[in-house]
């Protein structure tokens, strides 16, 4: 079921009004059937993973908390580890380590016949498998108490607003929240409508209607010019911002009209002035899960630097492997990791570089969000094309051969997307500035509504509604 | 305090309630009033780019009309037919659009009136069921503006649970057009030979084969519902006294195996409906496998088109000319026969061998 859909529209609305109509005790069961029920529209099958990993991960939280003993604590984490990784990487890496290897050894003339698998790849895993992670890690550790209510804590891994693309939270944030008696307040309902209706316009006027000038480009790189491709590129930047803060926006104003609080996804991260601080604003929960989980362990800032630097960049490879079982996105991971390591290494001669030229302040910001973006810019080619071959040449193409005629098949989507990104950046300009995000409730209904119309009315004359799934569903 | 909570729920409820009926009243005005305004607009756009064509078809009763996809938009000279036939012609093919479109534009030129003849130019794909290739159901959406009639709505609902609610807002009907609405609402002058753009002599590109031929085999299957709407378009063209005629325009390349059997079904098909199915093969006209007539296998540029339109106007000609009332297969000598006498013929031949 995709939020963009009708069905979605329909079934929010029968589970909000069944969940406030019936008392507190039976909410979680209906949270969960309605979970459940939303993850098997996509594939009733693919429902028993979510059940395995659920089942696992309560057994593991229980058993670890009988033990007092570290040692015996590891076996049930590794437990829960082997269990989720091993799904993972079935149904995601599986095939993408075999045709490596198989490559690998064609290419040093042994004969490679590696097997393959014909699994269709289950929406979400990459999300609720992370996310079930972090609670028998918590757990191992002692931050959190395990949860005994083998229901909330299956509601806990498919809660529907976030069970697909995230964000990925943690035991100790949602966890509680199942106990807590959530009363109807007309307020938060408002605002979680308010920002279902902002994630929408970002995913039907913004990210759709420029994914039809990226993917015909995208789909036949050689058959353009670098201008083109540099103007897909920009497009494609924006598409995938909104796409997935979209969805962000969508499941986080869900939760916030059933009273739940998801943590804060994305935080207008174009904005960003350095790389570092992209990271920060760019897909939070999963930036966050990276170094509570893996980089922290790994010495986090304890260690000597080189080290430091090192598991920095790892854990961009490690990241760009979790978004796709593809040789783009390692690279992708990679090209973070370079920057993220050049940026912190080159932070002070650039900060005596900007005093010792004197630039007034506004410049240097300015450049800096320029230079940061452009940069987070030539990644999203590594991102984007199928592969990379293709991504070379497209970079290539935009470095060396910047000329060309413009590709423009349907002028009128070439403006309408030109228009969404311009209402998109405004937006977040002003919020940026001003917060006008949060100012906007406090403002006079005669204002406010129009806006909210506004918006209502432009998703309905430039929305593209045709069902297009969100692009991180398939990691 | 539990009653009390529970008191401050039902009033937050009550309040939540109120503004939300307020604000969906407001927002029911506003798409009444709005898509009203754009509809005005819509109705009185004629000519320009990206221009509704379907106004352009219900604009004027012409005596010809030929429906059809991309081929039929490219291939139908009309200014060249109607000198051939002596009747106006139109070219309501459209890009991207299969039989489903083609049922529903007659449809709703019937509601205005009907002409003398009906052309349907068919790909082999138009019967096959294209599940997972290609969304017609959603290409069909540039005709939500004509929700008000019938069949529209019946095609337009197929597909979709909801298209009921989605065709009650007059905002949704116009989404993605607003722009060329209102680029075009000025414009006054036709630039299409009725409603065939002349592309010039664009060159050959190796693009483009038939669909079928670029699907997997085992999934090239005959969908029964788009039988059903092939047989629709043409007993619906009968019932409002139109001479019917199916046609399939050259290709560059000799037709697939399985194009051909496609083609045979049309050929069954139009037998059992009783109407003339033209083709202008490749094969008979050796002419057509020059690339310089073509901008890809299947679709011609203006030279090809005109050279077509020429041999098709003659056989629309001979066709409207035949004595026979109801013409359905050429004989090689250039006669038509009826439904009656193929029928005779075949019992004939089996009789005989």
């Amino acid at each position: 079921m995709l939020f963009n859909s009708m069905q979605f529209v329909v079934f929010f609305v029968l589970i909000t009004t069944v969940y406030f109509a019936i008392p507190h005790k039976y909410r979680w069961v209906l949270l969960l059937a309605g979970s459940y029920y939303f993850y098997m529209c996509w594939n009733p099958k693919y429902i028993v993973l979510i059940l395995a990993s659920t089942a696992v991960d309560y057994f593991a939280g229980k058993m670890m908390s009988r033990e007092e003993e570290q040692r015996r604590r590891r076996k049930y984490l590794i437990l829960s580890l082997v269990a989720n990784l091993s799904l993972l990487f079935t149904f995601k890496y599986f095939n993408f380590f075999s045709n490596s290897l198989s490559a690998v050894f064609s290419a040093v003339g042994l004969p490679a016949n590696l097997p393959h698998l014909n699994v269709l790849l289950p929406v979400g895993i990459s999300f609720y498998t992370f996310q079930t992670l972090s609670y028998t890690i918590d757990v191992y550790r002692g931050r959190i108490k395990h949860e005994d209510n083998l229901g909330k804590f299956a509601l806990y891994v498919a809660f529907f607003p976030q069970l697909v693309a995230g964000p990925i939270e943690r035991a100790s944030r949602l966890l509680p929240q199942f106990y807590e008696r959530m009363h109807f307040d007309d307020r938060r309902v408002s605002s979680g409508l308010r920002l279902m209706l902002w994630g929408l316009f970002k995913k039907v006027v913004v990210a759709d209607r420029l994914a039809l000038y990226v993917d015909a480009v995208y789909g036949n790189p050689s058959l353009h010019s670098g201008l083109t491709l540099l103007v897909a590129t920009y497009f494609f930047a924006f598409q995938i911002y909104c796409d997935f803060s979209g969805y962000s926006d969508i499941a986080i104003g869900a939760a916030r009209v059933l009273g739940f609080r998801l943590m804060k996804n994305f935080d207008r991260p174009y904005f960003s002035l350095t790389i570092p601080e992209f990271w920060r604003r760019w897909h939070i929960s999963l930036s966050t899960w990276f170094k509570d989980y893996v980089y922290i362990p790994l010495g986090g800032n304890r260690v000597p630097v080189h080290r430091r630097y090192l598991n920095l960049a790892t854990v961009f490879l490690v990241s760009g492997l979790w978004h796709g079982a593809n040789w783009t996105f390692v690279v992708w991971g990679a090209i973070h990791g370079v920057f993220i390591v050049t940026s912190k290494l080159s932070l002070g001669l650039r900060d005596r570089l900007v005093e010792w030229l004197r630039l007034p302040g506004q410049l240097v910001r300015t450049s800096r969000m320029f230079f940061t973006f452009h940069l987070v810019l030539l990644s999203w080619v590594y991102f984007r094309a199928r592969n990379l071959a293709e991504a070379n040449h497209i970079v290539a193409k935009i470095f060396t051969d910047l000329g060309g005629k413009l590709f423009t098949p349907g002028l009128d989507h070439f403006v309408y997307g030109l228009v969404g990104i311009f209402i998109l950046v405004l937006v977040d300009a002003l919020h940026e500035r001003w917060q006008v995000g949060s100012l906007l409730p406090r403002w006079p209904v005669v204002v406010r509504w129009p806006v909210y119309a506004a918006f209502a009315v432009i998703i309905l004359l430039m929305g593209v509604f045709n069902g297009s799934q969100f692009i991180y569903f398939q990691f | 305090m539990a009653a009390s909570s529970s008191t401050s729920s039902s009033k937050a409820v009550r309040r939540f309630l109120i503004k939300l009926v307020a604000f969906g009243l407001m927002m029911l005005a506003l798409d009444y009033a709005l898509g009203s305004t754009i509809e005005y607009f819509f109705r009185r756009t004629l000519y320009g780019k990206n221009w509704p064509k379907e106004n352009l078809l219900l604009s004027h009763p012409y005596e010809v009309v030929v429906f059809g996809s991309s081929r039929a938009f490219r291939h139908y000279v009309p200014s060249i037919i109607s000198e051939a036939t002596g009747l106006e012609c139109f070219n309501a093919g459209a890009n991207g659009q299969y039989l489903l479109y083609a049922y529903a534009l007659e449809q709703l030129m019937f509601d205005r009136y009907a002409p003398k003849v009906v052309v349907l130019d068919v790909l082999p794909s138009y019967v096959v069921d294209l599940t997972g290739v290609e969304n017609e159901y959603d290409k069909l959406k540039t005709l939500l503006p004509f929700v008000y009639n019938r069949e529209v709505r019946w095609l337009l609902s197929r597909h979709d649970r909801y298209a009921w609610l989605k065709q009650r807002s007059k905002l949704y009907r116009y989404n993605s057009r607003v722009l060329s609405i209102l680029s075009n609402y000025r414009n006054k002058t036709d630039v299409t030979d009725h409603g065939y753009v002349d592309v010039g002599r664009v060159r050959f590109h190796e693009v483009n084969p038939f669909i079928v031929d670029s699907m997997d085999p085992s999934r090239v299957r005959i969908d029964s519902f788009k039988v059903g709407i092939f047989e629709r378009f043409v007993r619906s063209a009968r019932e409002h006294g139109c001479k019917v005629v199916i046609s399939f325009s050259p290709t560059v390349e000799p037709l697939s195996r399985r194009a051909k059997q496609l083609l045979s079904f049309y050929d069954q098909l139009c037998l059992q409906l009783g109407v003339p199915f033209v083709k202008v093969l490749t094969s008979e006209h050796p002419e057509f496998a020059d690339r310089s007539l073509f901008m890809d296998y299947i679709h011609m540029n203006a030279a090809g088109a005109e050279h077509f339109s020429r041999i098709f106007g003659r056989r629309l000609a001979r066709i409207l000319d035949a004595e026979s009332e109801n013409p359905v297969v050429e004989t090689p000598s250039g006669a038509y026969l009826g439904a009656a006498e193929v029928r005779a013929k075949d019992a004939a031949g089996n009789a005989g061998g």
